[in-house]
C-alpha cells in the first residue's frame, strides 16, 4: 500500500466511526498522538455529526510520521497508522509567527508583513454569491489578513451558527453545527489559497441581552466551545486566533476570564498560532489596553485612533503592534465609521514608519453590497490602492526597516501633516545617501537631485501627506 | 558491531561501531538507529566518540526485547540489525522523572519526586580531589538535583584542567565549533553516573547566560544539541534546560522553539525540558517546556504560575547565600531557607544556591567541594518532613493568608514565614488530628500533647519562621455541629483574612 502523502504545513486528516447515539459532542474524548522521530505532538479529535469523528494534523517538518490514537469510544482507540510529509508547496510558506519582538515571519523565515482588513461576517451571509465576490475582491486587493467572527451577533438569524439551531429559543450550546463548521472550513481554505490569513475572533461582546447569549457562558463551557474550535480548525496554517473584539465591552467576562480563556486556547494549540485578545472602549482613553507583557499574548491587536501610539506600545510590551482598528474609511454616523481615505492613509504611514502595523476598514452606507467590514462584497474607498502602494514600497525596502533606519543604511521619514519647504536630515556623515520624495496620496515616488550625507537640508514642495526615502549608496 | 544482549530497564544500552577515524564525523556520524518493541518506535542517533569509534545509545524504558536497526552512511548497504533483552530495573532504579499530576514530578514508575536542588554549575570541570569531595558532600546531603552547565566558563576550571569544553581546542587553543572533545563527555558522564547512584538528577544546560566566547551559527547550534541530546539521553537522571536566559535581557528575540524541538526530536530518553529565565523572558505556556524553570527573588510567584501554566514551577534561581559580590550572591541563610520553605507550601520548588567563598577561592555551587553555609541542614530537614508527609501535596488557594499545602482531610503543612502569628484557627470536620509546632530554623518540632476535631484553635509562640502540622489520626464521625464548613473541610478562618 502506498505511504500517504501530505505536504508540510498542509493538513492530514483521519475520519472514523464511532458512536452515534447520546451526546457524542460531550461524550466522547478523542485524541491522538503524532510522532515525528522521537517527538510527539497531541491533538484533539472532534466528533463530525452522523457517527463521524475526525482527526486533524498540521505536520511541520519534512519525513515519516506515525500516529496513535486514543478515546474513551473503544472503536476509536488505539487506531494507528502513519504518513511522509514533503516539502511545502508553491507559495506555502507555513503558519505566521513572531520575529525579532516586532516584526512577523512564515514557518520557513520569509516575512510577513500584515496588512490585514476586516470582514467581521463575511461567512454569515448565507449568500454563496457575495462570498466569492468577497474572496475575488481580497484577491485583487493588497490585503493578506482578514479579522472576521464565528459567533453572529444579538440581532443576525443566519441560517447556520456554530452550535445546534437557528434561533436563540433553540440553540443548544452543549451540541455543535458540523455544517456550519464545514462552510467555514470552506472559507478559510479559500482564503488560505489567496495568501490571506484568517484572524479568527472567537467572542465578542454584540450578542447583548435578549439575543443568543454565546458571550455570556461559563468558563467551562467557553472551553468546550474553544476545544471544539481549536479541534477543527488548528491544523489550517493560515488561522489566527483572536480571542475577542472590544473585550472589554463585556460586561460578563472579566480580565481573569480572558486570561483563563487565553491560557486554555494555548494549551489546546498543539501548533501555537498567533494569540491575540483586541479592545474596545480604551480606544478613547490613550494607551490603556490589555496588558500585552502577559506570556500567553503574541503580539499587540489595537484598536487606538492614534497611530503615534505604537512607539509607546512597542516600548511597553516587546511584541509586534497591530493597529487593527484606526477608524474605518467610511461615512456612517459612529465616530469609528467615517473618516476620509486621506486621514486614514496618514494614520497608515504614521504607524509603519514607527515600527507598527495597521489595518484597514471600510463602511460606507448605500452600497449595493453593504458594508465591507461587516459582509465583504466590494470595496468602494479610496484607501485601497494607496495601501498598495504603500506595501510596494515596504516590500521593496529592507526586511526589518526599523532595525535599517537604526543601522544608517535606509530611513523612510513620514512628514504627516505638516507643510515643509525644507527639512533638516542627520544622516551618518561616513555614508552618502540617495533621497527620494514620496507624495503618498498620488502615489509619487521622484528623485530629490544629488546625493547627500552628514547634516544636510532638502527642499520640499511645503505640501502635506510627503515622506522621504533615503538609500545608502 | 558491539553490544550487550541483555541492559536492565532505564539503564544505557550502548552499540559500538569501528570506523575510520574522520573528524567530520562530529559533525554528522551518518549513524541512525530505530529502536523497536510491539508498535513503539523511537530513534537514536549515532555519535562520534573520536578515535574511529562510533556510538549508538539507547535507554529501553520496557521490559522485554527490543530490537533495532542500524543504517546511514557509515554503514553497509541494508545497515545492522540484532535485538536485546530489557530486563526488569534494578532495585531503586525508579526511572526518568517526568510531570506528574500537572505541576508535580515523579519517577517514571510512579514514585515522587520532590526536587530539591542545588547550583553546581561547573563542579564537573574541577580536579579529580575535588569532584570525589563534591560527591562525598552531595551524598551527606539531601540535595536530589544539580544544576550544572553544559558549557562552563572556562575561568572556573580547576587549577591546570585542560578538559573544560564539549568543544575540541583548534588552532592556537581557539574552540573549534564542529569539533567535539570525547574527554570532556568522557569526565561529564563519569559525573552524570556518580550522581545517579546518589540519587541525584543532573540538570544540564545547553546554552549559558554569558556566551561573549561562543558564538555558534545555526547549523553549529543544531550540531551540537544533537550530539549532547544522543550521547546523554541514555543517562536517566538527566533534565534538559536549553539555555538560560540570565535576567530576561539577553537574547529575547531568539525563539527557542527551533532548538528544543530539535531536543525533542533526538531524546529517546524523553527527558524533562525547560528553558530558565526571569518571569517575562519566555512564553512558560508553550507546550515544547514540560515545566517552568524560573530565576526570581519573589518566591510567591509559585502560586501564581502554577494556576495560570498548569506545569511544574520551579524556582532555579532565586539567590545564593552568600556576601556577595552583587545581591544575587548575598541572601543571608535565614531569607534563603524562607525561600525554599515559603515556595515549596505555596506549590512550587526553590533551589539552593550558595556562594560563600571556602578554601582555594571557590564556592560551592560554582566548584562544588564543601558546603560552608547555614542553609542546608534546614533544607535536610524540610526534606524528611517532606518525605514523611503524603505525596503531591496540592497548595490551597483558599488559604493565601499563610502558605499551606495538604492532602485535603488529611494532612496539612503550613508555612507563617515572616509572619509571627500568634493564634491560628482551623475547621477539620470528619477527623481527630495530631498538631505539630514546628521552628523551621531551629529545626525544632513540639508535638502538642492533645489532639485536635472540628473548629479549634491553635496557640503560635509569635516568633519568625514558625510551620503548622496537622494529620489526621483517626476518624471520627462527624457530629454536624459545624455546618457551615462542610464546603471547605480545611478552610482555615485565618489571623485577619
Amino acid at each position: 500500500m502506498e505511504m500517504q502523502e501530505v505536504e508540510r504545513w498542509g493538513m492530514f486528516e483521519i475520519a472514523l466511526e464511532g458512536p452515534a447515539e447520546g451526546n457524542p459532542f460531550q461524550d466522547v474524548e478523542l485524541s491522538a498522538e503524532f510522532q515525528y522521530r522521537n517527538d510527539r505532538i497531541a491533538v484533539d479529535g472532534f466528533y463530525d455529526g452522523a457517527g463521524i469523528y475526525r482527526i486533524r494534523f498540521m505536520p511541520d517538518r519534512e519525513g515519516a510520521w506515525r500516529f496513535i490514537t486514543k478515546s474513551s469510544a473503544k472503536e476509536l482507540d488505539g487506531r494507528s497508522g502513519d504518513f511522509v510529509c514533503t516539502k511545502a508547496s508553491f507559495e506555502n510558506h507555513g503558519p505566521v509567527r513572531v520575529r525579532k519582538g516586532y516584526l512577523f515571519e512564515y514557518g520557513d523565515g520569509t516575512p510577513f508583513l500584515p496588512f490585514g482588513t476586516t470582514c467581521y461576517h463575511w461567512t454569515h451571509t448565507g449568500d454563496e454569491e457575495h462570498e466569492r465576490l468577497t474572496i475575488e475582491e481580497l484577491r485583487k486587493s493588497p490585503f493578506n489578513k482578514v479579522r472576521m467572527c464565528l459567533l453572529p451577533t444579538r440581532d443576525m438569524r443566519p441560517g447556520a451558527v456554530a452550535y445546534e439551531g437557528t434561533c436563540p429559543e433553540d440553540a443548544d450550546t452543549t451540541r455543535f453545527n458540523p455544517a456550519f463548521f464545514a462552510h467555514l472550513e470552506k472559507c478559510i481554505h479559500e482564503l488560505m489559497q489567496i495568501g490571506v490569513e484568517a484572524d479568527l475572533i472567537l467572542f465578542h461582546p454584540y450578542d447583548k441581552q435578549g439575543g443568543w447569549g454565546f458571550n455570556g457562558l461559563s468558563n467551562e463551557q467557553d472551553f468546550f466551545y474553544l476545544r471544539y474550535v481549536i479541534a477543527r480548525l488548528g491544523a489550517f496554517r493560515n488561522v489566527w486566533w483572536s480571542l475577542s473584539n472590544e473585550y472589554d465591552f463585556n460586561r460578563m467576562k472579566t480580565v481573569e476570564d480572558w486570561d483563563r480563556l487565553l491560557l486554555y486556547v494555548q494549551r489546546r494549540d498543539a501548533y501555537q498560532h498567533l494569540r491575540s485578545i483586541h479592545n474596545g472602549t480604551k480606544m478613547y482613553e490613550h494607551a490603556t489596553v490589555y496588558d500585552f507583557t502577559k506570556s500567553w499574548l503574541t503580539h499587540q491587536s489595537i484598536q487606538h485612533w492614534d497611530a503615534g501610539a505604537t512607539t509607546e506600545l512597542l516600548a511597553k510590551a516587546h511584541k509586534p503592534v497591530v493597529i487593527d482598528e484606526i477608524s474605518y474609511e467610511g461615512n456612517v454616523a459612529k465616530r469609528w465609521g467615517n473618516i476620509t481615505g486621506l486621514e486614514l492613509m496618514d494614520r497608515y504611514w504614521e504607524g509603519m514608519t514607527r515600527g507598527g502595523f495597521v489595518a484597514h476598514g471600510e463602511c460606507f452606507e448605500n452600497k449595493p453590497t453593504g458594508a465591507w467590514i461587516s459582509r465583504g462584497g466590494r470595496l468602494y474607498g479610496e484607501s485601497p490602492e494607496r495601501i498598495r502602494f504603500l506595501r510596494r514600497l515596504i516590500e521593496e525596502g529592507p526586511e526589518d526597516w526599523m532595525g535599517a533606519r537604526e543601522e544608517g543604511s535606509y530611513a523612510l521619514i513620514y512628514l504627516g501633516k505638516y507643510r515643509f519647504s525644507s527639512y533638516k536630515l542627520s544622516m551618518p556623515s561616513d555614508r552618502q545617501y540617495q533621497i527620494e520624495l514620496i507624495d503618498i496620496w498620488n502615489m509619487s515616488v521622484s528623485k530629490v537631485t544629488g546625493t547627500y550625507t552628514g547634516q544636510s537640508e532638502v527642499t520640499l514642495p511645503a505640501q502635506p501627506y510627503m515622506a522621504l526615502r533615503l538609500q545608502a549608496v | 558491531m558491539q553490544f550487550e544482549d541483555t541492559v536492565r530497564r532505564w539503564d544505557a544500552f550502548e552499540l559500538r561501531l569501528p570506523s575510520d577515524p574522520d573528524d567530520a564525523l562530529y559533525a554528522e556520524a551518518g549513524l541512525r538507529t530505530v529502536f523497536a518493541k510491539g508498535t513503539r518506535q523511537l530513534y537514536a542517533d549515532g555519535f562520534y566518540d573520536g578515535n574511529g569509534s562510533l556510538i549508538v545509545r539507547f535507554m529501553p524504558d520496557e521490559q522485554g526485547v527490543w530490537s533495532f536497526h542500524a543504517d546511514g552512511p557509515s554503514l553497509p548497504i541494508g545497515g545492522l540489525k540484532g535485538e536485546f533483552l530489557c530486563l526488569p530495573a534494578d532495585a531503586g532504579v525508579h526511572g526518568p522523572v517526568r510531570v506528574a499530576d500537572a505541576t508535580h514530578f515523579a519517577y517514571a514508575d510512579g514514585t515522587a519526586f520532590t526536587p530539591f536542588g542545588t547550583e553546581l554549575s561547573a563542579w564537573h570541570i574541577q580536579d579529580d580531589a575535588c569532584r570525589a569531595k563534591t560527591i562525598h558532600t552531595l551524598q551527606a546531603s539531601v540535595f536530589n538535583k544539580a544544576r550544572m552547565s553544559l558549557m562552563p566558563n572556562a575561568e572556573n576550571r580547576g587549577p591546570g584542567e585542560t578538559v573544560f569544553s564539549p568543544f575540541a581546542a583548534g588552532e592556537g587553543g581557539k574552540l573549534d565549533f564542529d569539533r567535539y572533545n570525547p574527554a570532556y563527555f568522557a569526565r561529564l558522564e563519569e559525573c552524570l553516573q556518580a550522581l545517579g547512584q546518589h540519587g541525584i538528577e543532573a540538570e544540564l544546560t545547553l546554552f549559558p547566560a554569558n556566551e561573549a566566547d561562543i558564538q555558534l551559527t545555526p547549523v553549529q547550534e543544531e550540531r551540537y544539541i544533537r550530539y549532547v541530546v544522543s550521547r546523554l539521553a541514555a543517562y536517566r537522571n538527566v533534565w534538559w534546560t536549553i539555555a538560560d536566559l540570565g535576567d530576561g535581557t539577553l537574547r529575547r528575540d531568539k525563539d527557542w522553539r527551533c532548538g528544543c524541538r530539535t531536543v525533542r526530536e533526538c531524546d529517546y530518553g524523553q527527558h524533562l525540558l525547560t528553558v530558565h529565565g526571569a518571569p517575562a523572558a519566555y512564553d512558560w505556556g508553550a507546550p515544547w517546556l514540560t515545566h517552568i524553570s524560573l530565576r526570581h527573588e519573589e518566591v510567591t510567584i509559585a502560586s501564581t504560575f502554577t494556576l495560570q501554566y498548569e506545569k511544574p514551577v520551579i524556582i532555579d534561581h532565586c539567590g545564593y547565600e552568600g556576601t556577595g559580590p552583587g545581591k544575587e550572591n548575598a541572601l543571608p541563610p535565614e531569607e534563603l531557607v524562607y525561600r525554599i520553605w515559603e515556595g515549596l507550601t505555596r506549590g512550587g520548588y526553590v533551589t539552593h544556591g550558595e556562594a560563600l567563598i571556602g578554601s582555594g577561592d571557590t564556592c560551592w555551587s560554582i566548584h562544588g567541594g564543601e558546603l560552608q553555609g547555614e542553609c542546608w541542614p534546614r533544607i535536610d530537614y524540610l526534606r524528611k518532613l517532606i518525605s514523611d508527609a503524603p505525596e503531591f501535596l496540592t497548595y490551597n488557594r483558599m488559604r493565601h493568608d499563610v502558605s499551606t499545602i495538604e492532602r485535603q482531610g488529611d494532612y496539612s503543612l503550613s508555612y507563617f514565614g515572616a509572619h509571627r502569628c500568634t493564634s491560628r484557627l482551623f475547621a477539620m470536620p470528619g477527623g481527630e488530628f495530631a498538631v505539630d509546632l514546628i521552628d523551621t530554623w531551629n529545626m525544632k518540632l513540639e508535638r502538642l500533647d492533645q489532639t485536635f476535631q472540628e473548629r479549634f484553635v491553635i496557640k503560635l509562640p509569635g516568633k519568625l519562621y514558625y510551620a503548622l502540622r496537622l494529620q489526621k489520626v483517626s476518624d471520627v464521625p462527624v457530629t454536624g455541629t459545624i455546618t457551615e464548613q462542610e464546603q471547605e473541610p480545611l478552610l482555615a478562618v485565618g489571623d485577619g483574612d
